[in-house]
């Protein structure tokens, strides 16, 4: 296989999921249902380019693409594909497409600055298969974080009361689906991120915790959202407040995510 | 009892334990920052950052042991404080958390249903006769003025098991019981969710104590150790660690694949009682103690062995000597002598002259001295950069093809009694995660009367949701009982 098939991959699924963005934007401005179809057969292209782009990554590297930043930022943002996906054939709300496929777009400009060499060899201590449990189940719990934060960003911008103008989806529905994307991301954080990870660091360091950035940047990022779902069930953070949250908690999710890049730590890993 | 039971609850209120998670948070998130703003060798060079900082700045950091956050007496009261909150919690709010979804009661009356927002009636004759099943005019002028048509109670019983079913099939249990005319029942679906809370809760608190246990029993140290020699094992000298063996295993292309050292434990006698193999990931057990393969280092000032190919200028003849560091070799039968005098694993220039940029052998170098009839010259030998090499004037061409530098292995030795109480929790808490959240818990309430069915949707999680399936139930039974059978 050719070592760059991948990247022509993602090169074409980002100028899809770019495309999607502008369709998806034209068709909650203008309201033509054709628009969110194309948008939506976009981004399912892109989501198709995407998944074949990490495919080839892993056959050329022979490991699953999770070692590097690049690679979990490409894996990250297929979760948060896939997330959307989901949300689609259930809600069928296409509009949603107007915050995800931005966000997609600027996870794979953030990779696409990261360095891609395709190594062959994982370093030694990632030689496990905790490795994977805990890459893996992280992509996709802040998959599930964006996608909870996106919707409270349309939250915020949709009006209160019911508008049978508006495209947007209702305030029920939308603060539906951030619960239900806390309620997916924060248990696979919580086993993913910090179990698996401190079972691993034991078998690979000797200890469970050893307060490196970016574990405590995970800790704060759990503690956070035990905070928000605490509250939530006590009935405070709800609506406005839930989306605020929401989007509150991405923005630790993405220091946490970058911290090692400026801290380093034992997660140094670019 | 009940006010008793209230005061236990009202002990640790939800309000006062989201405080203390709130406060948890805050103190991660300085600590966070703390330490990276503030360095690590803050204690050993107070007084540089005191006149950098100043005084206020500096007498801040030392009071809130701001270098080490994460170890002050601050962060690890917070903790305890909220491990003593979480143990209170689970103490006096043990039967809510483990019991809520799990006991459902069945509706007193049909004023408790009717009042819900989720609700809908039907009459059973309009039912049965397909005539959408709305509320039966004739049964508001029954109810009103006292004229009732009633239902058989076998016929009653029959269509209660019809309803019963269609809700099985979704997923419901149903409790039911007939009082008088009448059959009330609760339909539930997803009550793992409560013992799902309590066994998460549960796990937190176990993973605390098993934090607790290990920061004060467990112990870590590093051992690093020159292939070939011994050291004494931690945390007391009574045993001792021999590495027989440290092997770096590279790929093709030069990328570390894994780090292996053999080692042996050795009595005071120094006899192997033990001996093992480490890798990375794949730790050995010795005498209590758990010996992780953690890192490597070379010896900057020396290596183990050179091989240095040659071939003569002056006449052919090519050949390879094996040199040792310190001692003179002869190449071939030349009168040429070659003495090695420097290794360098990973060398770099710089205008000082060459050093070593890491302890790794990245760019392995050897500076050789060599004698010959054209006097005593020195130059360096590259192993990865052959063209490098210098070019003597003596007749001979000399070319590196093997350096084995001298390693240290890095060995972290630890031992953490806590460990099986943290895994144990570890192990609750995700159980109990997985309950928890993939359970959705719903409750349906209803009364089977001998005019008509009510049913009112109790609890639920998501409201959206929940309006959709709750108005899926109501189609299903309506078409269901709808064609007569």
């Amino acid at each position: 296989m050719p070592t760059g098939l991948d990247r022509d991959f993602f090169w074409v699924a980002f100028w899809l999921y770019l495309g999607a963005f502008v369709l998806f934007s034209s068709h909650a401005a203008v309201r033509k249902r054709f628009l969110g179809i194309a948008a939506t057969a976009a981004f399912l292209v892109a989501f198709a380019l995407h998944t074949a782009g990490l495919t080839a990554r892993w056959i050329i590297t022979t490991h699953p693409p999770l070692s590097t930043m690049y690679e979990y930022a490409l894996t990250m943002a297929w979760a948060v594909a896939l997330s959307f996906l989901v949300v689609l054939a259930r809600f069928r709300r296409m509009v949603l497409g107007v915050i995800v496929s931005p966000v997609l777009v600027l996870v794979l400009v953030i990779a696409s600055l990261l360095p891609k060499e395709a190594s062959k060899q994982l370093m030694p201590a990632l030689q496990s298969y905790w490795f994977y449990i805990h890459v893996t189940l992280a992509a996709l719990s802040e998959g599930a974080f964006i996608v909870a934060a996106g919707a409270g960003i349309i939250y915020l911008i949709r009006r209160k009361g019911p508008d049978e103008r508006s495209f947007l989806p209702s305030r029920d529905l939308l603060e539906e689906i951030i619960s239900r994307a806390l309620r997916v991301g924060y248990p696979l954080f919580t086993i993913g991120a910090l179990f698996a990870g401190a079972i691993w660091a034991q078998y690979a360091w000797g200890s469970f915790w050893s307060w490196d950035p970016k574990e405590t940047g995970s800790l704060v990022l759990w503690l956070y959202y035990t905070l928000l779902l605490h509250q939530n069930v006590r009935g405070r953070w709800r609506g406005k407040t839930l989306a605020v949250a929401a989007v509150v908690g991405l923005v630790i999710a993405i220091i946490s995510f970058l911290g090692n890049l400026f801290f380093g730590g034992l997660h140094a890993y670019v | 009892m009940n006010a008793k039971k209230t005061r236990g609850e009202g002990l640790i209120s939800h309000r006062f334990a989201v405080t203390v998670i709130a406060a948890l948070l805050g103190a991660s998130a300085v600590g966070w920052i703390a330490s990276e703003l503030v360095p690590p060798d803050f204690i050993e060079r107070e007084e540089l950052y005191r006149s950098v900082w100043g005084p206020r700045a500096a007498k801040l950091v030392a009071s809130l042991h701001l270098f080490d956050p994460f170890h002050s007496a601050w962060y690890r009261f917070l903790l305890a404080f909220f491990a003593l909150v979480l143990f209170l919690c689970i103490a006096t709010r043990w039967r809510r958390l483990a019991l809520r979804s799990w006991r459902v009661a069945l509706p007193a009356d049909a004023g408790e249903i009717s009042r819900r927002e989720h609700f809908f009636e039907f009459s059973w004759r309009l039912l049965l006769s397909g005539a959408e099943g709305a509320k039966d005019p004739l049964v508001h002028y029954g109810e009103s003025h006292g004229r009732r048509e009633l239902t058989e109670p076998a016929e009653l019983r029959r269509l209660f098991g019809r309803v019963a079913s269609l809700l099985g099939k979704r997923g419901y249990r149903i409790v039911s019981q007939t009082q008088g005319d009448a059959v009330s029942f609760a339909a539930y679906s997803g009550r793992w969710r409560s013992p799902g809370t309590m066994l998460f809760h549960l796990g937190i608190l176990v993973i605390t104590i098993g934090g607790v246990i290990g920061s004060f029993t467990g112990w870590r140290e590093l051992l690093s150790v020159r292939e070939g020699a011994a050291a004494p094992l931690p945390p007391d000298s009574a045993l001792s660690l021999r590495v027989d063996d440290f092997e770096l295993a590279l790929t093709g292309r030069g990328e570390i694949k894994d780090f292996i050292s053999t080692v042996s434990i050795l009595n005071e006698r120094g006899e192997t009682i033990q001996s093992g193999v480490i890798e990375v990931n794949r730790p050995m057990k010795a005498a209590g103690r758990r010996i992780y393969q953690s890192q490597y280092w070379v010896d900057e000032n020396t290596f183990a062995l050179a091989r240095i190919e040659y071939s003569r200028r002056d006449r052919i003849g090519t050949g390879s000597i094996v040199v040792m560091p310190g001692s003179g070799t002869a190449v071939g039968d030349s009168a040429v002598m070659l003495t090695a005098t420097r290794f360098l694993p990973d060398f770099r220039m710089s205008p000082r002259g060459p050093f070593s940029a890491s302890s790794f052998p990245t760019n392995p170098a050897l500076e050789v001295e060599v004698a010959s009839a054209a006097g005593k010259e020195r130059g360096w030998l590259f192993l990865l950069h052959p063209d490098f090499s210098k070019r003597f004037d003596a007749p001979v061409d000399l070319a590196l093809s093997r350096c084995d530098p001298v390693y240290y292995t890095g060995l972290e030795i630890s031992a953490n009694p806590g460990a099986p109480v943290l895994l144990l929790g570890i192990a609750l808490a995700t159980a109990g995660l997985l309950l928890m959240y993939f359970c959705n818990p719903r409750v349906l309430k209803g009364i089977a009367g001998s005019e008509s069915l009510s049913i009112a949707g109790v609890e639920y999680r998501w409201k959206a949701s929940f309006e959709r399936e709750f108005g899926d139930i109501r189609e299903a039974i309506r078409s269901e009982l709808g064609q007569r059978g």
